[in-house]
């Protein structure tokens, strides 16, 4: 299965978008990502490009705070990740609340799992754990979110 | 709400600012491509165990029959020859096989390009093999060097002219059980010739062998042609 550059391209930027929440580092960071894996890798299979893009990306991250001496903190209520007033209006309220309840990492597993769609595989290559432990995390992560919205009243 | 509907929400709330460098990026983006040194390596790898374990046996059992039991192993050389043709045979019907063919046509390279790449490594693999055990079929015995080449290379070519002629005709795994035996008959017949008809294998029989060796060079030279070509009508069929 091929892999469409432009398609995994946003993936990631939304990947360092997430842990950075600045637009110009986010995408400098992605676009570095790219270049060292087109650097110093040749796979040919996509999951292994996946695995390989998401390791780089989230080490650029973490050099990233380590440089700016920043702490990660994951999504927070009060502070919306999409800019426009529109999304702001279709964005139900109770979806974010749920979500800033929730700790960074798990926000980080429902963005790559239910946002990127990233294959089990290549998060439990990017957590160093194996799938089926990937897939007993989502559940519990999963079964929190709806949870915290059931609070919400929304589910 | 539904799981459906805030997976919805969800793609929303991370959705980030839209990129401002991406297309100008991903245009000037350098991608490697795979060298043909690199492409031969990634074919070579998808090539099955048992091939490379078969040319091994032949090879190391031969080594081993001539050095330490100094024995005369051109016949035993000569029997095996047609496991080394089924192995090509194998390799180049492994996509029918398996049904697999119309599928590996949209694959990133061409099923026509993957199976030249595969015949031409076994080709070189076998080549050498034969190169190396020449020699060894020259030990013990009075047989000069074109006389025990002829031997070992005829078997060879008519296993892989009608391995060949029978992958072009039948399909599936039935072709492979059909190549299987054809090898399996032709080992014997080495064997069962050597032992019962020593005058075939007199001098003045040796314009013979040439002439059948020529003739099944030439026979699967054209299966092979023919087999490649089928390939293209596949392409053009599925279009």
């Amino acid at each position: 299965m091929a892999v469409n550059i432009e398609e995994e391209y946003d993936k990631i930027y939304r990947y360092c978008y997430f842990r950075l929440r600045e637009r110009e580092l986010s995408e400098d960071i992605t676009q570095e990502t790219f270049l060292r894996y087109f650097a110093s890798y040749h796979h040919t299979d996509s999951l292994s490009m996946l695995k390989c893009l998401y390791t780089i990306a989230r080490n650029l991250c973490v050099d990233e705070y380590r440089r700016a001496g920043k702490k990660e903190t994951g999504h927070s209520g009060g502070q919306p990740l999409a800019v426009s007033a529109e999304e702001q209006v279709l964005t139900s309220l109770a979806v974010r609340t749920a979500l800033s309840r929730m700790e960074a990492e798990e926000q980080e597993l429902l963005l790559l799992r239910y946002v990127n769609e990233t294959p089990l595989a290549v998060i439990g290559q990017i957590y160093g754990i194996s799938r089926f432990a990937v897939y007993r995390k989502l559940l519990a992560v999963k079964g929190k979110f709806e949870e915290e919205l059931r609070k919400e009243g929304e589910f | 709400m539904k799981k459906k509907e805030w997976k919805k929400e969800l793609r929303q709330v991370f959705e980030p600012p839209a990129p401002m460098r991406k297309k100008e990026f991903i245009r000037e983006l350098e991608r490697p491509g795979i060298g043909f040194c690199g492409f031969l390596m990634i074919q070579a790898g998808y090539i099955r165990k048992w091939v490379w374990f078969a040319s091994a046996f032949v090879f190391f059992s031969s080594l081993v029959g001539a050095a330490v039991f100094s024995a005369d192993m051109l016949w035993w050389v000569s029997a095996w020859m047609p496991l080394l043709a089924l192995t090509i045979v194998a390799e180049s019907g492994r996509s029918e096989n398996y049904e697999m063919a119309e599928m590996e046509m949209a694959t990133r390279f061409s099923l026509k390009s993957v199976l030249l790449a595969r015949l031409g490594i076994l080709g070189v693999e076998n080549l050498l093999l034969l190169c190396l055990l020449l020699p060894v079929g020259l030990c013990n015995n009075l047989f000069g060097p074109i006389q025990a080449g002829l031997y070992m290379l005829t078997p060879f070519l008519l296993t892989a002219f009608l391995g060949l002629f029978i992958l072009r005709r039948f399909r599936g795994r039935e072709a492979f059980y059909l190549c299987a035996g054809i090898t399996f008959v032709i080992s014997l017949m080495v064997i069962f010739l050597h032992d019962n008809m020593p005058r075939l294998y007199g001098e003045e029989r040796l314009l013979w062998w040439a002439v059948a060796a020529a003739m099944f060079g030439f026979g699967t030279v054209k299966q092979y042609y023919q087999f490649i070509n089928r390939m293209e009508d596949f392409i053009w069929n599925l279009s």
